[in-house]
């Protein structure tokens, strides 16, 4: 698809998303959601007493949110997109002058950085970030700016993850 | 008007089922896009592929403009839309480590989920380490709190912090995006052949067409009002003190009480219960509202009232014990501009002592007094029609009339 005309489908995702249900769309939130409910299957103690756990522990249980849905639906959906266009396959995506091994560690520090930063940063690149900026919301044009622009002062140095 | 659900149009239980339907068509688009490419995605930090930036800018920008669209025609409530609150510091720090994540992981939240599910393995290792991430950060949440909660400014508007309207930064936004897609399609190509990951070409016609539409919906943003409270002003403190040393501001209760008997005459009457909710179940008028002062001031509040000001014909009546928590409201809503608002003369205790306790022998009995005369008869009428309310409001507990609900939007990544 055309960049800017997927940018426009999924801005008018995004009204969407304003217009039912007043909020708009988020995808780190879901992933807490998780930690969340295996901290409290595993140490139901533990989760009540933290101040972090305990503000998600909500009634029906903390899979049981908005957030979770609409990834179950963002899961579902690229699903059915890579389907229909044929992209199906298990593969290890690598800059070419790294090794496997190289790529995998890098993928999970990449990984708690951002689970680390969403929460810091009250959400992601499109909770945060993409809604934020859609309701022109102060925090949503910081957390853009700090994230893309932290990105490219430290592209030059991990260029040769990609390059 | 939206949004839907918030507003109790579309039930709650639908909310999941929303959910999952707009996740499905956001992890569509996004794997449809080529989000689900590490490579594609970090390209926007190296100049060899832009689809992140060309993505992301445009929809915002889409879903910005369509707000301000949406306001204006009244389809949608944006006090009511979910802003995520300024911290500033946290959101600094937090978006650093997000970026140092982006280019070391190659993904973000989102478009790791919608490349997981294709089968690409780095996506689903990045996913196993979102997940350890937050766990590190709940378990460190601790000494992390302090920072977490600190330089709180609220769920702040860029555009407000500015002094510019919404659609004047919107056209803004459009302008720098607009030029970001023009320098940064230059760079691609000069790089996109050398680091390929196959990158669409653009067709000259359509994109001139698309930039020239987006420009006029951004000047058009622009241009129109923003909502009904732009156009109020506030007024002087001369102005005020004067409007406070006049009485007309004061209904008097008889207006209230042929209101409240003949409803269907006087539709366009508001009354306003400016006393705290415990004082409203134990006794208030038919058919008012209850607003306590302390929820005057909320954009919410000020919204339902204002918009109602709208019509002309409304009088819209304060009242409380006595004029002064009713004054007050007045006050509030004098002191920026309105002036269709107006308070029950000596409030509840006025109208209770000269309606419901009427005294049969204040009557005036010189014809001479035609007023008072006209007076006495519409406050015995009242009085007598009164007579049974007054047990029947006092002894039933909860109040039929109208309570404002707040509605709470919550939101979040």
């Amino acid at each position: 698809m055309n960049p800017y005309l997927a940018g426009f489908f999924l801005g008018l995702v995004l009204l969407g998303s304003f217009y039912l249900s007043g909020r708009g769309l988020g995808s780190s939130g879901a992933l807490k959601s998780v930690v969340v409910s295996v901290i409290n299957s595993v140490s139901p103690d533990h989760a009540e007493s933290s101040a972090f756990y305990s503000q998600y522990l909500g009634n029906g249980g903390p899979l049981k949110t908005w957030l979770v849905f609409l990834a179950v639906g963002v899961i579902i959906g690229a699903f059915f997109s890579g389907t229909v266009g044929n992209r199906l396959k298990f593969h290890l995506e690598k800059g070419p002058n790294i090794s496997s091994q190289t790529r995998i560690l890098a993928a999970l520090g990449g990984g708690v950085l951002f689970g680390v930063g969403a929460q810091l940063g009250r959400g992601c690149t499109s909770g945060a970030a993409l809604s934020g900026m859609s309701v022109l919301s102060t925090a949503g044009f910081v957390t853009m700016l700090a994230i893309f622009g932290t990105g490219f002062i430290v592209a030059y140095f991990m260029r040769k993850l990609w390059l | 008007m939206g949004p839907l659900v918030p507003f109790g149009i579309i039930g709650s239980e639908f909310n999941f089922i929303i959910a999952l339907v707009l996740g499905f068509f956001f992890g569509y688009i996004l794997e449809n896009a080529g989000f689900s490419s590490s490579r594609k995605l970090v390209g926007v930090f190296y100049g060899y592929d832009f689809v992140v930036l060309k993505v992301f800018f445009t929809a915002a920008i889409t879903a910005m403009v369509g707000l301000i669209f949406f306001g204006y025609f009244g389809w949608i409530d944006l006090s009511v839309v979910y802003v995520n609150p300024l911290y500033l510091w946290p959101a600094i720090v937090g978006g650093a480590i997000m970026g140092v994540g982006f280019i070391l992981g190659g993904f973000c939240p989102g478009t790791s989920m919608a490349a997981a599910s294709i089968g690409r393995l780095d996506a689903m290792i990045f996913l196993v380490g979102i997940l350890l991430g937050v766990f590190i950060f709940g378990e460190n949440f601790g000494w992390l709190e302090n920072f977490y909660t600190s330089s709180n400014y609220g769920s702040v508007k860029v555009f407000e912090s500015l002094g510019i309207s919404r659609g004047a930064f919107a056209l803004l936004i459009i302008v720098i995006a607009l030029v970001a897609f023009y320098i940064t399609s230059g760079i691609q190509n000069k790089l996109s052949a050398k680091y390929a990951t196959g990158v669409t070409p653009n067709n000259k016609a359509k994109i001139g067409i698309a930039v020239t539409a987006i420009l006029i919906l951004g000047v058009i943003a622009a241009v129109i009002p923003e909502n009904k409270k732009a156009a109020f002003y506030e007024i002087s403190s001369e102005e005020l003190h004067e409007a406070m040393n006049d009485d007309s501001r004061y209904a008097g209760i008889d207006k209230v009480a042929f209101h409240l008997i003949n409803p269907v005459q006087s539709t366009n009457v508001e009354l306003i219960d400016v006393r705290s909710q415990d004082e409203f179940n134990k006794f208030s008028l038919p058919g008012a509202i209850n607003i306590p002062l302390a929820d005057l001031s909320s954009e919410r509040v000020m919204d339902l009232l204002l918009e109602k000001s709208d019509d002309k014909k409304d009088l819209k009546i304060f009242y409380s014990n006595n004029n002064v928590l009713a004054d007050k409201a007045w006050m509030h809503f004098r002191r920026l501009g309105h002036n269709d608002f107006y308070v029950m003369k000596g409030g509840l205790n006025h109208f209770v002592e000269s309606i419901f306790h009427y005294d049969e022998n204040q009557k005036p009995t010189n014809p001479i007094y035609q007023q008072a005369i006209f007076d006495y008869r519409f406050k015995k009428r009242a009085s007598e029609y009164f007579q049974g309310m007054e047990r029947e409001v006092k002894t039933s507990k909860g109040s039929s009339a109208p309570v404002i609900q707040n509605v709470e939007v919550s939101g979040g990544c």
